[in-house]
């Protein structure tokens, strides 16, 4: 466990002793809808402190950092899914075993044995690089719902992946330490534990870029034809009281190596 | 019904002098500029229109520039000679459509219009007045603010013959005495009104005026030809669209008279058609043929519009008289024209547009759209040039246009002819079918003659066809293959052939266990996913390999940042580098399947 972790693993502690306490949190809602499937979804990330609960479809995750634990809960709430960092490390070398097979299979099949080195040399590597996202100023003072945004291009690799529209974070009356949650879970996991909320973290490490602390209102991902296919939008952002069992699994929740290993 | 023109003892009159006193090689450009007293280097140049139309003689051409002439005009004697002919016709025109703008001097002001009193002696009724002359086009112009007509065509004694007011917009002009478009007054004959937009004119529309007191010494040789109202759009005038003395021989081919009838009170008529005095036999010289008359205040007609010959007119109930066609759609404007007011959205000021209502979700097309007369079945081509009709009020030689497999004519009713979108030559059939179950309608690009079902092969630009290759494009003819019209595209699209990047043998394979989160593909190929996508891209004729590569890496980034939480969301850095691989394998290795899907899709159309 790394320093960090077990600063966090330290407040945790103390938040332990306030386990039946409502404690003070903020509520972020969105909403989605598939351009294609016509299909919505609400989605809420509930933040206090280090600790950080998802739901979406009645069902919820919580993160929690400082144990490198996240659990899924589903939508009745009668069972719990423990997923450890173990877990992701196993599932991520998993994922990247597919890969390789792929670019064997491709290698097997390419035109000219020159593909054919290329293919086997990136099967060989231990891992794969992950492409940097960039943003790119588009427009400003756009209205989205209730609020008044900049509009940015987010492009991974070169290749625009969706348009954030955004608004400073002291306009939302919220600081980087109501967002500690999320920017806590990115660095043990790798990543923030919804897209909405990994939106967040990337525009908070690309401040000087954007030219503010930003927060997204909308975020447009676009498909192969530069189409919006997946739009979602900021619907709710509020301060509330939050109780402490909210970031609480239930009693017996299952190690997630027992059920996908069966 | 035919009318003819042929008068053999002007015609045997005109051999004789027409080529001493009417030679073309005498005919000059006369031309005007409002700003430029040089006007661009071209002589001879005039500031007024009217100063040119002074000068003009048989066969010239009054070539106006772009801008606004506060003036009146009068067009008197020209061409005055019984000798003249077609040969001397004078061209007053506007240089460029729609940039011409003729105006009353002074205000304009509605209130000193008012205050006029009405003349007696009908010499200023027009803010161009045109009176004993013959064979004289005005065309091209926009005429407002006239606090009397916009054109007045006098007659008796004054009359003229031969006139034509083509692709003109007339609007804003008139008086409370009924004065409004055009006044035609008796006699006249061979007059053309053809293609003109007149709408939102004080009075009546076009006014067919008849004798004053006793028939002119020349009555009785023109006064049996008819005067020519063919595709005009006769909109919003305050009192009636047409006004016709029942004395008079007219003909009414493929007009729009729509909404008139605007201002308040009854007096005059507020009505679409109004036969103006006693009809009996008298009335038969007036026909009317494919004629749309719609939401007029009073009434589509009043007097006894159709007793002569008539045929396939139009009205919202069609109960006016026997043979018109019930067509309630055009009862409101809205079901006729796309947007009359135009731009701005006030009616009655010169960017009003009548181009027609088209094809769409939860609405029939125009009734206007293919329901008028080919002239030619009309006799009409032997009384004056083809050009005449079809042109529109936009541009010349674009009717007609065949849209509606459904209706057998071609030429639309009105001053505008819809025009069609399609532009392959192959394909240029514009169709616009209706949905009986929902009544709404839509447009598609129908097969031209051009077509050969045969060989398929059909250039889209020059329609030129050719000889037919199946399965070899990328080789025989890699710059100009085409789309095979046979190939079912996107039918055998076979998900992540080489292997979904996430491994399904695998029982922490994120992809069993966030289940659709991160799907590529699957073998169903209806699915929209970026596999199936990609191999849909290779298959359509001519996209490009690159086209497609970043096509579909767009597609699985767009997978990749699809609206997930919880624990699958941490996996979502893991799915951009699996897209970022998986594309760079791709591109590096597809080259052979990209090859395959042209061969199967495109064909060659090869000239022997």
């Amino acid at each position: 466990m790394t320093r960090r972790v077990r600063a966090i693993a330290l407040s945790a502690l103390v938040s332990a002793a306030l386990l039946n306490h409502a404690i003070g949190g903020v509520i972020i809602s969105t909403q989605s809808v598939d351009t294609v499937t016509r299909l919505k979804q609400t989605q809420r990330t509930i933040l206090s402190g280090p600790l950080v609960r998802t739901e979406e479809r009645g069902k919820a995750s919580i993160v929690r950092s400082e144990l490198g634990k996240i659990w899924e809960l589903s939508a009745n709430g009668s069972s719990c899914v423990e997923y450890s960092l173990a877990d992701l490390a196993a599932m991520r070398r998993s994922a990247a075993d597919g890969t390789r097979q792929m670019l064997e299979s491709l290698a097997g099949s390419a035109p000219t044995p020159q593909a054919q080195a290329q293919l086997q040399q990136m099967a060989a590597r231990s891992t794969f690089a992950l492409p940097k996202a960039s943003y790119r100023r588009l427009a400003s003072g756009e209205t989205v719902g209730k609020w008044t945004c900049d509009r940015f291009a987010k492009e991974i690799g070169g290749t625009k992946v969706s348009e954030v529209c955004v608004v400073r974070l002291a306009a939302l009356k919220m600081s980087r330490s109501d967002l500690a949650g999320i920017v806590n879970a990115s660095a043990v996991f790798g990543a923030a534990p919804s897209t909405w909320d990994q939106e967040t973290v990337s525009l908070l490490e690309n401040t000087q870029v954007i030219g503010y602390d930003a927060f997204p209102v909308s975020i447009s991902v676009v498909d192969g034809s530069g189409a919006p296919r997946f739009v979602t939008q900021l619907s709710g952002l509020t301060r509330s009281k939050i109780p402490m069992k909210a970031f609480q699994p239930a009693v017996n929740c299952t190690p997630a190596a027992t059920v996908i290993t069966k | 019904m035919s009318f003819n023109f042929c008068r053999p003892r002007l015609v045997a009159l005109a051999t004789l002098s027409c080529l001493q006193m009417f030679s073309p090689a005498q005919a000059t450009v006369l031309h005007v500029s409002h700003d430029d007293p040089t006007c661009g280097g071209k002589s001879p140049c005039y500031a007024t229109i009217h100063a040119a139309v002074d000068d003009a003689q048989g066969g010239d051409s009054v070539q106006i520039e772009p801008g606004l002439y506060i003036e009146k005009i009068t067009i008197a004697s020209k061409n005055n000679s019984p000798a003249a002919g077609e040969e001397q016709r004078i061209l007053i025109e506007a240089v460029l459509p729609d940039t011409v703008t003729v105006s009353e001097p002074g205000d304009g002001a509605t209130v000193e219009a008012d205050a006029v009193p009405h003349p007696v002696d009908r010499e200023a009724r027009g803010l161009i007045m045109i009176h004993h002359s013959r064979f004289v086009t005005i065309r091209g112009l926009t005429i407002t603010g006239s606090r009397a007509a916009a054109v007045q065509l006098r007659g008796d004694h004054g009359q003229n013959s031969g006139i034509h007011l083509e692709r003109n917009r007339l609007f804003g002009n008139g008086s409370r005495f009924g004065e409004g478009g055009i006044i035609i007054e008796s006699g006249n004959p061979g007059t053309v009104i053809i293609n003109n937009l007149i709408y939102s004119n004080r009075g009546d529309g076009i006014r067919l005026e008849g004798p004053r007191a006793s028939p002119s010494p020349t009555d009785g040789e023109e006064g049996e030809q008819p005067v020519f109202l063919v595709q005009n759009t006769i909109n919003g005038n305050g009192w009636n669209g047409v006004s016709i003395d029942a004395s008079r021989s007219v003909m009414l081919v493929n007009n729009s008279i729509t909404a008139n009838g605007t201002a308040d009170t009854s007096a005059g008529g507020r009505f679409g058609v109004l036969l103006q005095g006693s009809g009996g036999s008298d009335a038969e010289g007036l026909s009317l043929y494919n004629n749309l008359i719609c939401g007029n205040r009073l009434g589509e007609t009043s007097g006894d519009v159709f007793a002569g010959q008539h045929a396939d007119n139009r009205t919202p109930l069609g109960t006016e008289s026997a043979g018109l066609i019930a067509t309630p759609e055009c009862a409101a404007s809205t079901g006729v024209y796309e947007s009359s007011a135009g731009v701005d959205g006030k009616p009655g000021t010169g960017d009003d547009d009548f181009k027609l209502l088209g094809a769409g979700a939860g609405h029939l097309p125009s009734p206007a759209i293919d329901r008028g007369a080919d002239p030619l079945t009309l006799g009409l081509d032997l009384q004056f040039d083809k050009a005449l009709y079809e042109a529109d009020y936009a541009s010349p030689g674009v009717r007609p246009v065949d849209k509606d497999i459904n209706r057998p004519l071609d030429y639309d009713v009105g001053a505008l002819e819809l025009s069609c979108e399609c532009t392959n030559i192959c394909f240029s059939q514009c169709r616009i079918r209706i949905d009986p179950a929902t009544g709404s309608s839509s447009e598609s690009c129908a097969a031209s003659p051009f077509w050969d079902p045969g060989s398929q092969c059909c250039d889209s630009s020059t329609g030129q066809t050719s000889e037919r290759h199946l399965g070899e494009a990328m080789t025989q003819c890699p710059n100009s293959r085409v789309q095979n019209p046979s190939f079912h595209l996107c039918d055998d699209t076979d998900g992540c052939s080489a292997g979904n990047p996430v491994n399904k043998q695998n029982p922490t394979d994120p992809l069993e266990v966030c289940g659709p989160h991160f799907r590529f593909g699957t073998l169903n190929p209806k699915d929209d996913l970026p596999c199936n996508n990609h191999d849909c891209c290779y298959e359509t004729c001519n996209r490009t390999k690159d086209e497609c590569d970043l096509a579909f890496n767009s597609d699985m980034l767009a997978v990749c940042n699809q609206p997930v939480s919880g624990f699958c969301a941490t996996l979502v850095p893991d799915c951009l580098e699996w897209t970022a691989t998986y594309f760079d394998g791709v591109a590096a290795a597809a080259g052979s399947s990209y090859t395959n899907g042209q061969n199967r899709s495109c064909q060659c159309c090869l000239t022997q």
